[in-house]
């Protein structure tokens, strides 16, 4: 199974968020679609989301 | 489009041995199955739902009681024989076949009350599902395993909305209620992958706020201990300069000091005077060096009992509380953590305990097990490890007063030699410095020797000073060696609040956005459903001036509006009923993306003269694009409807008993 072209157009409908962060949650839904066993969730998320760090800038929230 | 191609039957109910083509031959999709009632009409749909679910939802309360296998095959075998019940239904997918195939086995038994034999499960209906390629037969799969096939039939004819797929005319009481719709609901979510933007969000939610605690842990960087290590440079770079120019300064001294020695070295009563000198100048340095350390011992001693005699109340304490525990066997077992750990490495395995799977409340859980384990575990090693350390302690209490006296006794012999020493010295020195004799010729010798003191007296002073910054050095290196590491051990750990705080505001970046996709697909799901029911329901009506709108609330709760915008959900004659049946159905089916068969029995049911033309002529238009299996009674299947489905439009068959009515004998076309 692969996320549906319907998910896809919603996605690509979000106006503050460049293509990239667009990306990245197509990238979580493409692997929760194929089936993260729950232990192992933690991981791949954060690979996810450490990969996508590195390459672009995210803001550190301040005071938080 | 998805079509039902065939459907066989082995031995079930009164289908003893019957299979039924529907193969497409015009434009239309539809396929009319005839039979009188008790003929076998609902056990056909019945049929259905067991290959599918294993269950026959359609089936009355005094047919559950009986077995499903044929009366006359049970009959007609022996006892102890085996009979095999199986459906076989075959439906196409655009470029594959799928093969759902059911099948039970039973046992024949004598019944000794009734005297006729029964049948007698022996093992659960199993389900197989084939799926081969339309063009190449050779690459068949087979799905055996539960969760294979559930998934299958799930994607295909959700059971949780069966009755959209598999509709009742003469059924239709329960069809909007609460509980119904709600199933409809989560089964479009299921569909449309709502419940994949859910689970998204849920976890980038549960990892932020874990990332948040972790956070609140982390201790913030204490930037004043960078004017600390500033501070500390300047104060060694002081120090070895000083050190510098103490090691310049002494050799010149030292050399005017052997000069002064040579020159006075001439006279004997001065000679022997300073080689008794130098002879107690070195004992009284040895001395000095040996108070020197007992010094530091005694500050060493008064620092070491002052802190044990400080926490000796406590260090008792703790220790008579340890040895107690241990007597009375109740310090926390040694825990071998090592099959929860195995688990969590292995998350693929299911709990030993209920042989579950384990999600993710399971594997939250077994963590918190762990690090509980963790600390009952540790408290234990931990009460084991100080107990040898606080009986020295204790002990080392016990000796203050013999080493206290040891202390104060080399204290005063040091004192009162080193003052015997002293006094000599003076006493020479006074006499060298007043020395007056005419025969050292132009030497002043009171004048060599004032200034041999004061350069002796120097090189000392700087000497002491030497070695005062020597040890200065010692410490303030240590210390900024010592800081050097805690600002390297802060910046890593300023590095990982970084980190975690971009990973806190990412996932929650990602939580929202999937909640708000998540919310514009329930919406658009919800008004394409609207939509769609509207449209279906004002072209199966006869009322086209009657309803204005309609709505679907949030939990798919349906609402006829009048023209005057009133509510007339409730009083919606049968037919109008049934036509929002259909047209919600349809509306499922087309918002689920999967175009799939509907199979009807008692398709036009309670609908009355001019609404029963106007419906079939709307069904037979829905078959162009779904392919639709009605199953009427004759009765149902009356002239009017006879002229809108004859045999140029629809595949027609009639289904009848044999003769003994033990099975239907034929299905005619």
């Amino acid at each position: 199974m692969s996320v549906s072209k319907k998910i896809i157009d919603e996605i690509e409908k979000i106006d503050d968020k460049d293509e990239k962060f667009k990306n990245l949650m197509l990238e979580i839904l493409e692997e929760e679609s194929k089936g993260i066993p729950g232990g192992r969730f933690k991981a791949k998320y954060e690979e996810m989301i450490n990969k996508y760090i590195e390459e672009n800038i995210v803001e550190v929230v301040v005071n938080d | 489009m998805i079509r039902i191609n065939k459907i066989e039957f082995h031995n079930y109910r009164q289908y003893k041995n019957v299979s039924i083509d529907f193969e497409k031959k015009n434009e239309y999709n539809l396929h009319i199955l005839r039979a009188k009632n008790g003929t076998g009409k609902t056990t056909f749909l019945n049929g259905i739902l067991w290959c599918l679910y294993a269950k026959e939802h359609y089936v009355s309360n005094s047919s559950k009681a009986l077995m499903i296998v044929n009366e006359s095959v049970v009959q007609d075998a022996n006892e102890g024989d085996m009979i095999d019940v199986w459906i076989k239904l075959t439906i196409s997918d655009n470029d594959k076949f799928l093969v759902f195939e059911r099948n039970q086995k039973f046992n024949v038994i004598y019944d000794p009350l009734t005297e006729l034999k029964k049948s007698v499960a022996i093992c659960k209906p199993i389900l197989r599902i084939i799926e081969t390629p339309i063009f190449a037969f050779a690459n068949a799969q087979v799905y055996e395993s539960e969760e294979d096939t559930l998934r299958i039939v799930k994607q295909y004819f959700d059971e949780d909305i069966f009755s959209y797929y598999f509709f009742d005319g003469e059924n239709l009481k329960n069809y909007f209620d609460e509980k119904n719709t709600e199933k409809v609901k989560n089964s479009i979510y299921s569909l449309s992958q709502v419940n994949l933007l859910s689970n998204s969000s849920r976890r980038t939610e549960t990892l932020s706020v874990e990332k948040s605690r972790e956070l609140v842990k982390k201790r913030g960087i204490n930037y004043t201990i960078y004017d600390e290590i500033d501070r500390m440079q300047d104060e060694i770079e002081r120090l070895e300069n000083d050190n510098k120019n103490i090691d310049i300064d002494i050799p010149v001294l030292q050399k005017r000091l052997n000069e002064l020695n040579a020159q006075l070295a001439g006279y004997k009563p001065i000679r022997d005077n300073q080689l008794r000198r130098n002879e107690l100048e070195r004992q009284l340095k040895n001395l000095q060096n040996e108070q020197s350390e007992l010094f530091a011992r005694k500050k060493e001693f008064i620092r070491t009992y002052y802190t044990l005699f400080n926490l000796f109340p406590r260090i008792k304490s703790t220790l008579d509380m340890i040895i107690y525990k241990e007597q009375h066997g109740e310090l926390p077992p040694r825990i071998d953590k090592k099959q929860v750990e195995e688990l969590l490495n292995n998350h693929e395995a299911n709990c030993p305990m209920c042989d579950n799977e384990l999600n993710d409340h399971a594997i939250e859980h077994l963590q918190k097990l762990l690090e509980e384990l963790d600390v009952s575990s540790q408290t234990s090693n931990y009460l084991s490890s100080i107990k040898g350390g606080l009986e020295n302690a204790v002990a080392t209490c016990y000796k203050y007063p013999k080493e206290r006296e040891n202390i104060i006794k080399k204290e005063k012999y040091y004192s009162e030699e080193i003052e015997k020493i002293e006094k000599e010295l003076k006493i020479i020195s006074q006499y060298l410095s007043t020395y007056s004799d005419n025969s050292s010729g132009v030497i002043d010798v009171s004048k060599l020797e004032k200034e041999r003191l004061e350069i002796q007296n120097e090189i000392s002073i700087k000497q002491q000073r030497k070695g005062a910054n020597d040890l200065s050095l010692k410490n303030d290196k240590e210390k900024l060696k010592n800081l050097q590491a805690q600002v390297e051990e802060m910046e890593k750990i300023d590095n990982e609040k970084i980190l975690l705080q971009k990973q806190i505001r990412l996932l929650r970046q990602l939580t929202t956005s999937f909640e708000q996709v998540k919310k514009n697909l329930m919406d658009e799901i919800k008004v394409e459903i609207e939509a769609s029911t509207w449209r279906a329901f004002k072209n199966m009506i006869w009322k086209k001036q009657t309803f204005h709108s309609l709505s679907i609330n949030d939990d798919y709760q349906m609402t006829v509006y009048s023209n005057n915008l009133n509510d007339m959900t409730g009083s919606l004659s049968a037919t109008e009923s049934m036509a929002l049946a259909y047209a919600f159905t349809l509306a499922i089916h087309e918002t689920s993306g999967r175009n799939c068969p509907l199979v009807v029995d008692s398709p036009l049911g309670r609908v009355s003269d001019e609404n029963r033309i106007n419906m079939a002529r709307e069904l037979l238009k829905i078959s162009k694009d779904k392919q639709i299996i009605m199953l009427f009674t004759p009765d149902e299947y009356s002239k009017e409807v006879a002229e809108v489905y004859d045999f140029s439009v629809a595949s027609i068959r009639d289904i009848s008993l044999t003769q003994d009515e033990t099975e239907i004998g034929k299905v005619d076309k």
